[in-house]
């Protein structure tokens, strides 16, 4: 052990001196994990796949880019993952197949979504609850709506007009819901880089008290935080049914665990401060690649679950260790 | 005085990023005696104490116990050689009794391992009794004052058989009875064979109580020498390096008219029947004893804390404080005192904390213009010159004295009409000390309220056009800045005459 740390450090001190320390290190991890994937399994690391992991990706790094904006301002979002349910079981149900349906029962499982987010933000900024417990105890109640909602089993379809965003391909080869993230992607982008909210939710992660003397209305910023965290995790769900086509209320860890870790490895420390959109993305796309390799492992479903879990601690803990 | 040495610091420095805290500093602590540590903010007292306590490790340069070399690498070890400090926020739990604070972790056992309350109570009497103090061993420690607190953690470092206690500004919040009392303690100290390093900003003091006076500078060690051969001037001069008239600019007469600031009537928590004026173009200095109200009042005046009663004007209009941004709209800056947790986010870059409070200036339709926020930061950093490599240079990288100009650029940028300074020399060199005096000074000059609270009675006579001086939140005097002193101040601030 002893001789290891000295190593590590000699290795980022390179790092931190070489011109490469502009690029944000879940590049470099990234990249890492292709060649591994490339390794395994030549096939999955084809063009094709590997844009289909993006196609894959899009609902995780909806729900991701909700919790990077939570936590950069220090807070942290636990109900993410029955969001992402609830709006899941409520478009399958609601729409029930018919194209008609689908405009406003989106703009309504959106609107709820955020309602839930302001309901967290209430939690945290006016009744002071800690945002773990707060979006804790959110997350048991949305999962209970869902049940309650579904009867526990899911029920309805989506039609193709809606699927389309989840699983189609625009000129045949550009994945739909890459283009959804995009435009999300950016919209996110612009707020957190170039408005007064972003600067201002950034602030409040870096140092609470001085954006409070410096006129910041923490309350509000962190209010919207919250909403936005939660418009974005039911957005995730509505591009999960349309990926899938019906309702499930299995996926509520995976999307939890997945926007959180995402969030990490793609530089958004625990606590606050900063972090980018195009970081969290890059986090997702860590952990798409990482599912295909233990997929293309051929691994029981425990030894997976556990693999994954281990991976994914180990980013955050190195991740948590290279930070200066 | 030619006991031995107990403690003996050899070359020691250490460095932080971007400060060298301590330069080569040798000096000797002998059995019995009481050794001053004097020197302004920043001049390393801290840095040095922390190395005593095993806190911090030094760079270079070593440490004798009893002649002996001994390295402090974790405060348990300092406690076991018998170095015991006394920090300002003491280390006591507040819910526990007297005695339970004094053996905290180390208390009486019966044979069945349960603790033995009668020897816990019977010890800690004892002790206390040595000292010739009467407090409860069975009391809680909220219920006593904070001069019995002190006490208390006196006689906990004795109970470790701490044979060199280290007390810093241990009369910051004690009236002149209790220090005298603090006076009787340390004698005592003494007389037991125990050293005492007493850091303290009240010269005062420091000629009254100790046996060797060490003055530090900027990290050096200036000077050691017996108390008895040098004279309140000399020490001064030691530790500001130069002349005091070439530190404060020529004072700023009360300013009279229309007030900029008028406060009638004030209630708060801790504030009772504030009334006060401030002009423009003058420094209105805030004294008292810590904890009497005057951080109290700057702060409620910037909307931090709750107004019960009474009513704020400015120019001659009422307005309502109930978060920052209400001061702010009015033309109010606020400079608190504790830098690194309220003036600036240590993580952000420059131009980052400069912008937050002037987000609203810089931007359009809530976009933030870039080459506005730019060019404006630029040009503050250059005219407050702000020594840094750039405007995106994290603040954590600079030194305490350019930390403290970025928190007053992102003020100035503003151009506020009325600025609240708390302590705004705290922890920064002599030199970025004078830069500082100098803006505030030009500030007023320029037509701006300043409103000062400072404990560096030095910094608030050298600047002030008057001072106001609080005591339990009420204010008891108003003195003119040219007529004011110590002597004056510290009457108003206790009622008790002193010397």
């Amino acid at each position: 052990m002893t001789s290891f740390t000295p190593t590590t450090n000699g290795i980022l001190d390179l790092y931190r001196r070489s011109p490469l320390r502009h690029v944000q290190p879940v590049v470099f991890a990234l990249v890492g994990m292709v060649i591994v994937l490339a390794l395994v399994s030549p096939r999955s690391a084809e063009p094709a796949n590997l844009i289909n992991l993006v196609r894959q990706g899009g609902p995780l790094a909806l729900v991701a880019i909700g919790q990077t904006i939570v936590m950069i301002s220090g807070g942290l979002d636990l109900s993410v993952g029955s969001v992402v349910i609830l709006a899941d079981v409520m478009a399958a149900q609601m729409i029930s197949g018919q194209e008609e349906r689908v405009i406003p029962v989106v703009l309504l499982v959106l609107g709820i979504g955020a309602l839930i987010g302001l309901a967290n933000g209430v939690l945290v900024v006016l009744l002071r609850v800690t945002p773990f417990i707060a979006t804790l105890g959110m997350n048991f109640v949305v999962f209970g709506a869902a049940l309650l909602y579904s009867g526990g089993a899911p029920r309805g379809d989506i039609p193709p007009n809606m699927r389309f965003w989840g699983n189609g391909f625009i000129a045949e080869v550009i994945p739909a819901a890459a283009v959804v993230l995009l435009l999300v992607a950016l919209v996110a982008w612009f707020l957190l880089s170039r408005t007064t909210f972003g600067r201002r939710l950034t602030a409040i992660g870096a140092n609470r008290r001085v954006a409070y003397l410096s006129g910041v209305s923490v309350r509000r910023v962190t209010l919207l935080a919250y909403g936005l965290s939660g418009l974005l995790a039911s957005a995730g769900g509505l591009l999960l049914v349309a990926f899938v086509g019906v309702g499930t209320l299995e996926v509520g860890t995976d999307f939890l665990l997945g926007s959180i870790a995402a969030s990490v490895i793609g530089g958004t420390p625990f606590e606050g401060g900063k972090g980018t959109v195009g970081g969290t993305i890059a986090g997702v796309l860590f952990l798409m690649v990482l599912y295909s390799i233990l997929t293309a492992l051929a691994l029981p479903v425990s030894g997976r679950r556990i693999a994954e879990g281990l991976i994914i601690l180990a980013a955050v803990a190195l991740y948590a260790r290279a930070r200066t | 005085m030619t006991s031995a040495p107990l403690l003996s610091i050899e070359h020691i420095s250490k460095s932080f990023p971007g400060v060298r805290a301590l330069a080569d500093v040798s000096f000797e602590v002998r059995t019995g005696e009481v050794h001053a540590l004097v020197g302004e903010n920043g001049a390393g007292k801290s840095t040095l104490m922390k190395i005593l306590a095993g806190v911090y490790h030094p760079d270079s340069g070593g440490i004798r116990w009893q002649g002996q070399p001994v390295a402090l690498r974790s405060p348990a070890e300092a406690q076991r050689l018998g170095i015991s400090i006394i920090y300002q926020e003491f280390n006591l739990l507040p819910d526990l009794t007297v005695a339970e604070n004094v053996l905290l972790n180390r208390e009486p056992r019966t044979r069945w391992g349960m603790i033995d309350w009668r020897a816990l109570n019977e010890r800690t009497r004892q002790l206390l009794g040595d000292l010739d103090t009467h407090i409860d061993p069975r009391a809680p420690l909220h219920d006593l004052s904070v001069a019995q607190q002190q006490i208390v953690e006196i006689v906990k470092a004795l109970a470790f058989d701490a044979r060199l206690l280290i007390m810093d500004e241990p009369t910051a919040a004690l009236n002149p009875t209790e220090v005298g009392h603090l006076y009787t303690m340390i004698e005592r100290l003494k007389q037991r064979g125990s050293s005492v390093i007493f850091i303290s900003h009240r010269l005062d003091e420091v000629f009254h109580i100790s046996d060797t006076i060490t003055v530090l500078k900027d990290g050096q060690h200036v000077g050691s020498a017996p108390a008895s051969s040098l004279t309140r001037e000399e020490v001064v001069r030691r530790m500001v390096g130069r002349q005091l008239q070439d530190i404060f600019p020529a004072r700023l007469p009360p300013g009279s008219g229309e007030p900029l600031m008028e406060v009638r009537g004030l209630q708060g928590p801790r504030l009772r029947d504030i009334d006060l004026r401030l002009h423009a173009g003058e420094i209105l200095g805030l004294a008292g004893l810590e904890g009497h109200g005057q951080r109290e009042l700057a702060r409620t005046l910037f909307g931090i804390e709750p107004i019960q009663r009474g009513e704020v004007r400015i120019r001659g209009q009422a307005i309502h404080l109930r978060h920052p941004a209400d001061a702010m709209t009015h033309g109010v800056a606020f400079l608190s005192d504790d830098r690194k947790v309220e003036g600036v986010a240590l993580t952000l870059g420059v131009r980052e904390n400069i912008g937050l409070p002037n987000l609203d200036r810089f931007s359009r339709m809530t976009v933030v213009q870039d080459t506005l926020e730019r060019a404006a930061c630029r040009q503050i950093v250059e005219t407050l010159s702000v020594k840094t490599p750039g405007i995106e240079q994290p603040v954590r990288l600079l030194s305490g004295g350019n930390q403290q100009k970025t928190v007053l650029s992102k003020w100035l940028i503003s151009e506020p009409r009325v600025l609240i300074f708390v302590e705004p020399t705290r922890g920064i060199d002599v030199g970025a000390k004078v830069e500082i005096y100098r803006l505030i000074h030009q500030l007023a000059s320029q037509g701006a309220g300043v409103l000062m609270v400072s404990s560096d009675l030095l910094e608030l006579l050298g600047l002030s056009s008057r001072v106001l001086v609080l005591r339990d939140g009420a204010i008891t005097a108003e003195l003119p800045g040219a007529t004011a002193s110590e002597e004056s101040i510290m009457l108003a601030a206790t009622g008790v005459h002193t010397g």
